[in-house]
């Protein structure tokens, strides 16, 4: 029997996890010899919000969605252990945690929960950084500066450890204007989202802060796992696991592209020092407290598996 | 017959022959969309829980503050204040109430984004005033009416947030606000001068002067309400709020101004206010939600790729493609209310005008609402002419025919801004 | 009029089902009266507390006011089926004679439609809020239940169902009103206007103005 299964992704079909979605899709027809088809669905189209996405798959709407990470912590609380902030000394030091016990762990907890979910895959989404107005590479820099911020409690607990300040409520579309004019000094985020938004004209210094890297995870609904039955399921889980690497090189190209057009376009990037991102990361104790308590053994292997980078 | 193009069928088809039985528009798309849906085996789910999502948004919020300012200031005697300020400004000129009606509606514009409000507030006083000065009615009704259509363009205006709603490609509320300021503005000098050459024509008077001694007063009534359009405009462009912060802002200002300084009207009346409000809210809410679910099942069976494939199929040439979109929208318009029209034709229209085209999407927003302010004075649907016509008891038909030099007048004036984008782009490139 | 003549024989049940719709649907005004006041309320202080660097960490900005547009705007819908405010085109409609058969027939056409929405809210609504209800889903932000945001729309299917069915069975006059005085709506005059001028068949402008106005401005009474 022939089933096709929506998938829901946010970004757009050019988007490296669009890229990605498309590729998984491409592999899961052929490698199944078309039993099972993917109908992918960008830009938000079927639904506009992640956590609605969830939902979705949760009551068996679509098959698919590619998410962030951090909604999936409802579910799955150990996966806000591997978002805190600065916890990962780079991009590798994160993909020896994902694809090593601890990640591979906590995907397959993501079916245990019993909600609904099958976790399938984790995808690049490069750090978030901060970028403002003005140029900073200390803490104590940042007194007094006003972040535009997602409406997250621990980024906004995160700006207020490093002395600034978090504004939530502004729109992504208005984060150009609202620094513009002033509004706030900044905000942060990934490369492709600074150059993408133009926000790199408002505001020229990106502070190679790298805050946060939280991943992208790509999910199933538990629905269409019955639906595909055991021994396609293999299939689909293999035709994931073989875009992983394609989706990390694209975010790659897809950084170094946004780079080089907003370092053209006469954005300065600020590197930290090694002390000084120790000093961010000692920054973070009090939230770390608040937040890792739970899962200071998790952490504190992540920390261990850093050693080696 | 495919499954999707019977779907397809039975979502355009359904939709129309529920609006023609005179279903309200938002049941009718939501009608449509589920019977289409029940077709192609969607899920319902999935329609119900993206009419949630549609208006569980928080850019939605400046919606319902732009009109709850815009309903505060239309109670407590702000026209009148508005009216005598524009007298004093133009009333002198030949034509004068005319001119006073178009500049009243220009400043009325900056704090009520709606044209029936501009038309019921103003026209009230307006209207029966430039009949007795010997105007003719239709002519009363038909300025009114159409100078109304700058509240829709000047900021604030709901519809150019619900545009920026449903545009897929990032566009700032701010930036199109800004870009609706001079096409507005335009819009009442067009007519203007229209008023002047008829005003010769067919002898209207000067206004009368205001007495010297209350020139000044007259000016100091007219500062408080003003001082609005400083907060939204000002507060958007120096980067004091965003566009949602300073509706908000703006209510609290016409709150305190209302019932505090002005005291023309008692607080109770908030409830009322309230509750108009919340009227107003009913219908634009309830459409977004509904266009919402109706926008997906479009997408779904890829109505808007196949309209792009055929419009592009008629001529490749930009300024025909324009005029045919803004010839179809001219018809739609007339037939049709602006919200739903934003709600349903911009994801429609988005993939060929700033896809194919590659127009900013702020033109594309200020040009899509400029024409469809057009529709509001025309029959047979112009919610902006049936109020004026109501106020000034003058025949819809009757009305409409006389008003025929001002609809030549507001067409000009959308090609140009069509064809020019630099009357839209400058105030918005220049403060970006 | 027929429906004012049926309501002073009305029984005592009809009399009731009038006053449950009535404290049905003021109560939605009340509660949307309240949501939309609070909102205001709620960002003015998010500016006041970026604007005067106030150390308070508000991270709600985003998912009350969000969830509070989401409440009122079915509680809205609600309003709008009762008072007939929903958006409709009446190319057809107007042409038809009032009070003729064909209108009652439309009529009664819109509000089956309208009782099918309703009825869709009710279950598909009630649906997505139970599973959320269960599932005991939380948002991100606040830590509020998932559950509320869909709230809003069982509870307005139920009181449209209930007034289209009051509206379907002549309980309910078709142009009864909870929240609209007629004499001070100018699109409500706007549209009787309109529903004479066709009444009248054509008997031209002098009936027209003819007609005993309402003008509740005193501006209005003046004749060119
Ligand atoms: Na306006
Ligand atoms: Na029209």
């Amino acid at each position: 029997a022939e089933i096709t299964l929506k998938l829901s992704e946010v970004h757009k079909a050019d988007y490296p996890t669009g890229l990605a979605d498309q590729e998984f899709a491409r592999l899961v027809e052929e490698k199944t010899e078309g039993r099972v088809k993917i109908d992918c669905h960008f830009s938000g189209t079927l639904y506009d919000k992640e956590a609605a996405a969830i939902e979705a798959l949760q009551d068996g709407e679509i098959g698919f969605a590619r998410v962030s990470a951090s909604p999936v912590g409802t579910f799955v609380p150990e996966i806000n252990a591997l978002i805190l902030p600065y916890l990962y000394k780079n991009g590798k030091h994160m993909w020896a945690v994902l694809n090593g016990e601890i990640g591979q762990t906590i995907l397959k907890n993501i079916e245990a929960s019993g909600q609904g979910l099958v976790g399938i895959c984790y995808y690049d989404a490069g750090s978030r950084c901060f970028y403002c107005t003005k140029s900073f590479s200390t803490v104590a820099e940042m007194a007094g500066l006003k972040f535009r911020m997602q409406d997250n409690p621990m980024m906004l607990d995160m700006v207020a450890a490093l002395g600034a300040q978090g504004v939530a409520g502004i729109g992504s579309n208005e984060v150009y204007n609202a620094i513009k004019t002033g509004v706030v000094d900044g905000a942060e985020n990934n490369y492709p989202t600074y150059q993408n938004m133009g926000d790199y004209e408002a505001a020229p210094y990106y502070i190679l802060d790298q805050h946060t890297r939280v991943p992208e995870i790509l999910l199933a609904s538990a629905d269409a796992k019955a639906q595909v039955g055991e021994a396609d399921w293999a299939i689909v889980m293999e035709c994931a696991a073989a875009t992983q690497q394609y989706e990390i090189d694209e975010w790659a190209k897809k950084e170094e592209s946004s780079k080089k057009i907003v370092v053209e376009g006469g954005s300065t990037i600020v590197e930290l020092t090694p002390e000084a991102f120790a000093e961010f990361q000692a920054a973070m104790a009090p939230l770390y407290e608040k937040y890792g308590a739970n899962y200071t053994e998790i952490i504190s292997q992540i920390k261990a598996i850093g050693e080696q980078f | 017959m495919d499954t999707n193009t019977l779907a397809t069928i039975v979502l355009l088809g359904g939709f129309v022959v529920l609006l023609m039985l005179r279903v309200p528009v938002s049941f009718s798309l939501i009608i449509a969309t589920v019977c289409s849906a029940l077709v192609a085996g969607e899920k319902l789910t999935l329609l119900m829980r993206n009419m949630v999502l549609g208006v569980n948004n928080f850019s939605l919020l400046s919606i319902p503050f732009f009109i709850l300012a815009g309903e505060i200031m239309g109670t407590g005697g702000i026209s009148k204040r508005l009216i005598d300020f524009s007298n004093l400004c133009v009333g002198w000129m030949r034509g004068g109430l005319a001119m006073v009606n178009i500049l009243a509606s220009m400043l009325f514009g900056g704090i009520s984004g709606s044209a029936v409000a501009d038309v019921s507030s103003l026209g009230t006083v307006l209207i029966p005033m430039m009949k007795k000065q010997g105007y003719d009615d239709d002519f009363s009704v038909g300025i009114t009416v159409t100078s109304a259509c700058q509240g829709v363009l000047i900021p604030p205006s709901h519809n150019m947030v619900i545009f920026a709603l449903v545009c897929s490609a990032p566009v700032s509320i701010g930036g199109l606000f800004m870009g609706g300021m001079i096409p507005g503005i335009l819009l009442g000098l067009a007519l203007m001068v229209l008023s002047y050459f008829l005003a010769i024509r067919r002898k209207y008077p000067k206004g009368d002067p205001i007495p010297r001694g209350q020139k000044l007063k007259v000016v100091l009534n007219a500062i408080l309400p003003l001082f609005t359009i400083v907060i939204i405009i000002g507060g958007v462009t120096l980067g004091i709020f965003t566009a949602t912060e300073s509706a908000a802002i703006a209510c609290l200002y016409a709150f305190i101004v209302t019932f505090f300084i002005i005291r023309e009207v008692k607080l109770r009346v908030m409830g009322k206010v309230l509750k108009n409000t919340l009227k107003t809210l009913a219908i634009v809410l309830t459409l977004i939600a509904a266009a919402k679910a109706f926008a997906i099942m479009m997408t779904t069976l890829r109505i808007p790729e196949t309209i792009t494939a055929a419009l592009i199929g008629i001529t490749s040439n930009k300024y025909l493609l324009l005029l045919i979109i803004n010839a179809l929208l001219l018809f739609l318009g007339c037939i049709m209310d602006m919200a739903p029209l934003i709600l349903i034709m911009t994801p429609i229209l988005e993939p060929v005008i700033v896809g194919t085209l590659g127009m900013d999407p702020i033109h594309f927003g200020v040009m899509m609402i400029f024409n469809l302010a057009i529709g509001l004075c025309t029959p047979p649907v112009g919610s902006a002419l049936f109020v004026g016509c109501a106020i000034g008891r003058t025949p819809i038909e009757r009305t409409s025919i006389h008003m025929m030099p001002m609809y030549a007048v507001m067409v000009v004036m959308l090609f140009v801004i069509t064809f020019v984008p630099q009357i839209v782009m400058w105030v918005p490139n220049m403060i970006g | 009029m027929q429906p004012e003549v049926r309501a002073n024989r009305s029984s005592g049940f009809i009399r009731a089902l009038r006053a449950v719709d009535r404290a049905l649907n003021m109560t939605l005004l009340r509660i949307a009266q309240v949501l939309i006041m609070t909102l205001v309320v709620l960002v003015v202080f998010c500016v006041f507390v970026r604007y005067f660097n106030i150390r308070i960490n508000v991270n709600w900005a985003e998912e009350i006011p969000a969830l509070l547009v989401d409440a009122f705007a079915f509680l809205a819908c609600a309003m709008g089926v009762r008072d007939h405010l929903h958006v409709s085109m009446g190319i057809l409609y107007n042409k038809l004679c009032v009070g003729g058969k064909a209108r009652r027939a439309l009529e009664f056409f819109t509000d089956v439609c309208v009782l099918v929405v309703a009825a869709l809210f009710i279950v598909y609504g009630g649906q997505l809020a139970l599973t959320q209800y269960q599932r005991g889903t939380l948002m991100m932000a606040t830590g509020w239940p998932r559950w509320v945001q869909y709230i809003g729309l069982p509870v307005a299917g139920v009181v449209m169902a209930f007034d289209s069915i009051l509206f379907l069975t002549g309980v309910l006059p078709q142009n009864d009103t909870i929240f609209s005085d007629i004499r001070e709506d100018p699109l409500e005059q706007a549209r009787l206007l309109r529903e004479q001028e066709a009444g009248l068949c054509g008997q031209g402008e002098q009936a027209l103005q003819a007609q005993p106005g309402e003008p509740q401005d005193p501006s209005r009474e003046v004749k060119p």
